[in-house]
């Protein structure tokens, strides 16, 4: 290992990457946009959902209900309906996306001491809004039906400090609003930092590409010393970007950052070599730029997010795909930027993880060396 | 004997899936000489370069260069060779002076060495005021001998070049080949494949190569003499009938047509000047000029191949 040699490559790919302005952009900013598009993308926490009230009661608890219904600000009443058909037509039209049927008898019902039956029509096409939908008719019915069993135990005589015997107390611990930004900005933070990654891949596929490999493996530079020089410009790009991600996060989206900022830059450097060495080992393969942009883009992108415990849970995850989330760099990122960024977690928590990020980057990087042959 | 060759292969060999790119080459080399590879496209002087530069493995035979086997040693070798590929690898984003100092990092040359170095080669490229200009703003010219500069930098004992001037104008053609003059009496010794007749000229010896083999390996001068009878340069009126004619002649071994120009190949040229003549007038073709002369190496190769071509169909 000659350093003057290491340090050579490492120059040279630094004014690759700064005298071409695309690939500047690219590697400087991007990290940034991605940031801000799918940030923006993936944090509609859902609120104000449009549902409409056919009421063919028309009674004064049919009323109460109504208003009970639109009382918070998860829903809100955008159509009172007159016929079953004009349901139809809100659905259809996507005006509203539940409608709630509230059927004649409704009251003579409930005061006879009978079941009253609601029905509730929710769009099916779009589960995720249905689903927050039924859940909060469900909560504000449940609500005014207890209302109304404290009534009549009223007009018996039986009056009760409180009608249900457990109250749920519901605090979510280092997001108490469980705002959706706060969990997935962090964890998006490990996609966008896969992007010099793609960059270091494409910078060793072009130089195989343009020939100019061909002209370096005729020289007795050492393939260590031709794997550092390509891997050192390429996470420290990668570095300077993560303040940029970390400032995003805190003024772009409002998040608080709890942990410790080295702990995160050195832990994100850590990921950055996992990445950097699946990048370089997947390059060694690939014969041209589109090949190496492609691999890359399967590998970290969709991986990136179908893979690491990002959008689906690991839960879900058979034991097959759990080693394969496993073995993927992000996977552990999205957790440690997450542990930090949100709870304020130390190394102590984060030790596994980190430990685990070591392990897959020096792997790949024996392999990506002992691999690389001077040849062509 | 061996201790006078710098390269020398056996049997050397290397296919590409079924095509067969290098054939059972049988190479000699010896110190301080050109060597020039010719031949036609696809004869496998480009595959035959990157297998002697220690940069790919043949697939049977083997290789010495500068003493060292080129599989098992292949970065002893890299330390005593420069390489120049065929297209152009330097860094297009770097200056002229940043890829010097590029190359002199690689091979470790350091100190008031590399400054005085890197001072000569761009005053023998003569590219000492584009110090500063990126590389990918020279001309193609200029491209060639900066690539040529960074072969050089570590002084090497060998230099392969792969078709160093295809697409280099003339005069550029001209200057190169006398800094690979120069080169040559500093006692380098020099590789180099081109599709060029006249650069051939200039070797110490040549190697014809055809279908991944030498057709022949000799001096220039010893290979135009394999040539079979006399040559005649001769302007017709009507070039294609009188190609026609003369085929069919049995006087004639051989014609080659150069533009208007006809190039007979004939057992004795002082009797064919004789009956051509007549020949021609007899089917109505004039005779513009005729006149006796010696083949150059773009005749010998032709005759080289086709002679290989004809004896492969029969």
């Amino acid at each position: 290992m000659n350093w003057r040699r290491v340090l050579s490559i490492m120059r040279k790919e630094w004014w690759h990457i700064t005298r071409d302005r695309a690939s500047f952009v690219l590697l400087m900013l991007s990290p940034v946009l991605v940031l801000v598009t799918m940030g923006y993308a993936f944090s509609v926490d859902i609120k104000d959902v449009k549902i409409g009230v056919l009421d063919q009661d028309l009674s004064q608890l049919s009323r109460a209900y109504l208003a009970q219904l639109s009382s918070s600000g998860a829903l809100r009443l955008e159509a009172l309906p007159a016929s079953l058909s004009e349901v139809e037509q809100l659905l259809m039209r996507g005006q509203v996306k539940a409608v709630v049927v509230i059927p004649r008898g409704f009251e003579r019902d409930l005061k006879a001491g009978r079941t009253g039956a609601v029905q509730v029509v929710v769009d099916g096409t779009d589960p995720s809004t249905a689903g927050h939908a039924i859940r909060h008719i469900g909560s504000h019915t449940e609500h005014f039906a207890a209302q109304q069993v404290g009534d009549r135990l009223a007009r018996l005589g039986i009056s009760l400090n409180r009608l249900e015997p457990i109250e749920l107390r519901l605090r979510a611990w280092y997001n108490p609003s469980l705002r959706y930004t706060v969990s997935m900005i962090p964890a998006l933070v490990g996609i966008v930092l896969s992007v010099p990654a793609m960059a270091a891949s494409l910078a060793l596929a072009r130089e195989r590409e343009l020939g100019t490999l061909e002209g370096l493996i005729a020289t007795p530079i050492g393939r260590t010393e031709l794997i550092a020089g390509k891997l050192v410009p390429y996470m420290l790009a990668g570095l300077l970007s993560v303040p940029l991600c970390v400032a995003t996060a805190v003024y772009g989206y409002n998040l608080d950052f709890h942990g410790n900022l080295w702990l995160y830059l050195a832990l994100s450097a850590v990921f950055l070599f996992a990445t950097m060495s699946i990048a370089l080992f997947i390059s060694i393969f690939a014969k041209s730029q589109q090949v190496a942009i492609m691999a890359s883009m399967i590998i970290f992108l969709f991986s990136g997010f179908f893979m690491s415990g990002l959008l689906i849970p690991f839960a879900l995850m058979g034991p097959l795909l759990k080693l394969e989330a496993f073995m993927f760099p992000t996977t552990h990122f999205v957790i440690i930027s997450r542990g930090i960024f949100v709870k304020g977690v130390g190394l102590g928590e984060l030790q596994g993880y980190s430990i685990a990020l070591v392990g897959i980057g020096v792997v790949f990087m024996a392999l990506t060396v002992l691999m690389f042959k001077k040849k062509l | 004997m061996t201790s006078r060759l710098i390269i020398e292969t056996d049997q050397l060999a290397r296919a590409f899936g079924d095509v067969v790119a290098v054939d059972g080459l049988c190479l000699q080399v010896r110190p301080g000489e050109i060597f020039g590879l010719v031949g036609p496209d696809g004869a496998g002087k480009t595959t035959t370069i990157r297998l002697l530069a220690a940069i790919m493995d043949p697939t049977g035979g083997s290789a010495r260069v500068a003493g060292f086997d080129t599989v098992t040693e292949p970065e002893p070798i890299k330390r005593r060779i420069g390489y120049m590929a065929q297209r152009f690898n330097l860094y297009g984003d770097l200056s002229v002076w940043e890829n010097l100092n590029f190359f002199a990092d690689v091979f470790e040359v350091a100190g008031s060495e590399r400054r005085e170095r890197i001072e000569r080669l761009l005053n023998f490229a003569r590219l000492t005021e584009f110090r500063d200009r990126r590389a990918a703003h020279l001309s193609g010219g200029m491209q060639k001998k900066l690539a040529l500069a960074c072969t050089l930098i570590h002084t090497p004992e060998i230099i392969f070049l792969d078709e160093p001037t295809t697409g280099v104008d003339p005069v550029s053609r001209r200057e190169f080949w006398g800094i690979l003059t120069d080169l040559h009496l500093e006692g380098i010794t020099l590789v180099i494949s081109t599709p060029y007749m006249d650069e051939a000229e200039r070797c110490s010896r040549v190697g014809l190569m055809y279908q991944g083999s030498l057709v022949v390996c000799d001096t220039p001068e010893r290979v135009k003499a394999m040539t079979r009878g006399e040559l005649i340069a001769l302007w017709p009126s009507d070039p294609r009938r009188a190609k026609d004619i003369l085929a069919r002649h049995g006087e004639v071994l051989e014609v080659q047509t150069y533009g208007d120009q006809l190039r007979l190949f004939v057992r004795d040229a002082g009797s064919a000047m004789g009956w051509i003549d007549t020949a021609l007038a007899a089917h109505g073709v004039e005779v513009l000029e005729m006149r006796p002369t010696r083949p150059r190496m773009e005749e010998a190769f032709i005759s080289l191949i086709q002679g290989r071509m004809a004896s492969e169909g029969s």
